[in-house]
């Protein structure tokens, strides 16, 4: 479930490699190439992006988006820029892409598919929320700015105790109590996401 | 296990308690453990070459898939069995078998050794596995990865134990039916039927655990323990003015059986306990008992 806060593994360097997997290969053939056995590393780029912004978000579908727009765009890659900043930009792509399509799902009340629940499970697990609300938790959370959304993390998803965060030098005691307050309050009421929200998050990706 | 069990620092854990408890908050409005499962048991299963594995791991998962599987759902079985709400009830262990190399890698992993050859298939599984701190939902995450890697056959006879012991009986009662049907005669069967049982008892419901018993111990007439819960529950039934057809046999009755009995009756609360425990007692009921339940009905009895 929370494989939000294991460790990420650590990123291999790609080297040359990326010549003989594009080379003349269209999108749905590389797809599979690139699913099969992660020979560019996508999972563990995708784990440290999600560990260092500390969004909530399943994993699994961050990868799988991630593979599909490099698939896509690996025809036009040329060698520049460097391979790892060409891959973590389809990981920041692909990041931005799941959050805003769970957002705009919200802003357009869409009803969760039932099969899809477990995608935002972490918000059950945390905070008891109902499964078919559990996307809006999620959107909710990640709509946070920065510093409430680290905090939240640490306090919620990784379970440690305000004086644990102070001592870490992520804020005073009363900034702390007050990020996590404001934002228990905001999932305990879960309103819809405005498209300003939609628009900040934008912003910070 | 409680279905809020978290790890959580006790002042954040009380704000969001303070917090759930306005009738408008959507905190804490689901109990964790009767919907957990079925989230996990939804997630897609993993590729033959789960990303950024590495040979060691491709070659664990790839050519030992099966075996993987099958420890890991035991593996959950196991730490299920640790939790409290298992304790004292009846459940037969599946005999040994003989060990392989997928078992015998996954062994290091559970009991943390140093896996000296390659120590990345520790990490990784443990990985993927999704271990946290939430060590509460260790059995379910187990699982779930069991699940991720196939449906061996055998894997799925853990679930309806595993959603016993997360207090999601109805579901464990449902799964347990559903293997029965899928099951040839046989040892696994009657531990499906037996797992059946017990969430039937738990939830009060005799005239099933009755019934789920006593297909348990036709399959597997030596474990007398499944007669003696069939005629326990029949007899429970009997104080209802439920009818249910007793299976004939011998009632265990050495006093190392008698005490696990005694103790299985009382270790998890059963609604509707209580009451029948206070008409068994009645005088009108002891000289009513049919002669076949007269042994179920002294254990049961002796529990109150």
């Amino acid at each position: 479930m929370l494989e939000l806060v294991a460790r990420a593994p650590a990123v291999r360097p790609v080297g040359s490699h990326w010549r003989r997997l594009f080379d003349e290969t269209r999108p749905p053939e590389l797809l599979e190439r690139l699913q099969d056995g992660d020979p560019l590393g996508l999972w563990p780029r995708a784990a440290g992006l999600v560990a260092e912004r500390r969004f909530v978000v399943q994993l699994d579908r961050l990868f799988e988006a991630a593979v599909a727009r490099a698939a896509i765009v690996a025809p036009l890659y040329r060698g520049r820029p460097v391979i790892e900043t060409w891959l973590a930009a389809r990981v920041g792509d692909a990041l931005r892409s799941v959050l805003a399509k769970d957002a705009a799902a919200e802003i357009e009340r869409r009803p969760v598919d039932p099969d899809d629940h477990w995608h935002h499970a972490m918000m059950v697990e945390v905070f008891g929320v109902a499964p078919p609300l559990a996307r809006r938790a999620a959107v909710v959370f990640n709509a946070f700015g920065r510093k409430r959304r680290a905090l939240l993390f640490a306090l919620t998803f990784e379970g440690r105790s305000v004086t644990q965060v102070v001592a870490a030098g992520m804020g005073t005691v009363e900034e702390v109590e007050a990020h996590l307050a404001a934002g228990l309050l905001a999932l305990s009421r879960l309103e819809p996401p405005s498209l300003k929200d939609l628009l900040s998050l934008e912003g910070e990706l | 296990m409680s279905g809020n069990a978290r790890v959580l620092a006790p002042e954040v854990e009380a704000l969001l308690l303070e917090i759930a408890a306005d009738p408008d908050s959507n905190l804490l409005r689901v109990p964790r453990a009767d919907v957990l499962p079925e989230l996990f048991a939804k997630r897609p299963p993993l590729p033959r070459r789960p990303r950024g594995s590495t040979a060691a791991e491709r070659e664990l998962l790839g050519a030992h898939r099966d075996e993987v599987s099958l420890v890991l759902a035991r593996m959950a079985a196991l730490a299920a069995l640790r939790l409290p709400s298992l304790a004292n009830a009846l459940i037969v262990p599946e005999p040994p078998e003989r060990a392989t190399v997928g078992e015998a890698a996954l062994r290091l992993l559970a009991s943390g050794e140093r896996y000296t050859d390659d120590g990345l298939v520790r990490e990784a599984l443990a990985r993927a596995a999704d271990r946290s701190r939430t060590e509460t939902w260790e059995p379910f995450s187990l699982l779930a990865l069991s699940l991720r890697l196939g449906e061996p056959k055998g894997a799925r006879q853990w679930w309806p134990i595993l959603l016993t012991s997360a207090g999601a009986h109805p579901m464990a009662l449902r799964e347990a039916k559903d293997l029965e049907m899928a099951l040839e005669p046989g040892f696994a069967r009657s531990m499906a039927s037996s797992n059946g049982g017990l969430a039937a008892w738990r939830i009060g419901r005799h005239g099933e655990a009755a019934e789920a018993y006593r297909r348990a111990y036709r399959d597997r007439p030596e474990e007398t323990l499944y007669l003696a819960y069939h005629q326990i529950n029949a007899y429970l039934c009997s104080l209802k003015g439920e009818s249910v057809e007793v299976e004939v046999g011998e009632f265990p009755s050495d006093p190392t059986t008698r005490a696990f009995l005694l103790s299985s009756l009382t270790a998890a609360p059963v609604p509707g306990l209580a009451e029948l425990q206070r008409r068994a007692q009645s005088a009108q009921s002891r000289r009513t008992v049919p002669r076949i339940l007269q042994p179920a009905a002294e254990v049961f009895r002796a529990s109150a």
